[in-house]
């Protein structure tokens, strides 16, 4: 199982390695039965994420969840990097 | 990249510390983390999916340096928490999301209440306790 204050902060980067930001919240949705990650508001660095705690609006790149290729301890990979 | 379309649904920040309400609309603490599974795709080629599964709320929810972690469990225990860790309530029980999140399930039937049941213990036993 993941939890949500492990997948927040965790580094978002490209298929090629590109690093893309950091992940400061998620949306989700329901599908069908299901509540399902819709997409990761991310953030481009390590500090922007401190100050999205206290920033009732940061400034985020939404990134569609269906562009996760994968997800391990190193970060979440997108698919291309167009991500 | 999708610049606004992504954002329609519920944002997981806004759902951490919330106050949980039980099926009787008895407070029973706060979300302290949310459960998600990563499901393969449903076809070849499909992206996985991140399904949200459960409410975390407790003590001890989040994964802590074993210091600290150790001496938070050890505090618990002293207040009478013989096995200090949050309970995982299934998402299906959330009924309603708005300044609370409302639950099907009764508080201590959940888990819910272990915190403050082993507390009221600790201060019942204090002199003077059962006055009114």
């Amino acid at each position: 199982m993941l939890t949500y204050s492990r997948l927040r902060g965790l580094a978002v980067s490209s298929d090629d390695g590109q690093p893309r930001g950091r992940v400061l919240d998620l949306i989700v949705a329901p599908d069908g039965e299901d509540m399902v990650v819709r997409a990761l508001l991310v953030v481009p660095h390590r500090f922007a994420l401190l100050a999205g705690r206290f920033k009732p609006r940061p400034k985020t790149t939404t990134i569609p969840a269906s562009h996760i290729a994968a997800i391990d301890e190193n970060g979440i990979r997108l698919r291309g990097n167009d991500g | 990249m999708d610049d606004d379309g992504g954002r329609r649904g519920l944002s997981m920040g806004q759902i951490i510390d919330h106050a949980i309400l039980d099926r009787d609309g008895h407070r029973a603490g706060r979300v302290d983390d949310l459960q998600f599974e990563l499901e393969p795709g449903r076809s070849e080629g499909d992206p996985p999916r991140l399904v949200l599964r459960a409410i975390v709320s407790g003590p001890v929810p989040r994964p802590m340096p074993s210091l600290l972690g150790g001496i938070a469990r050890a505090c618990y225990r002293l207040i009478g928490v013989q096995d200090p860790r949050p309970a995982v309530v299934d998402w299906s029980h959330v009924k309603a999301i708005d300044a609370f999140v409302h639950l099907d399930v009764e508080r201590v039937a959940a888990g819910l209440r272990r915190v403050d049941e082993a507390v009221l213990r600790y201060v019942g036993k204090l002199p003077g306790a059962g006055r009114e």
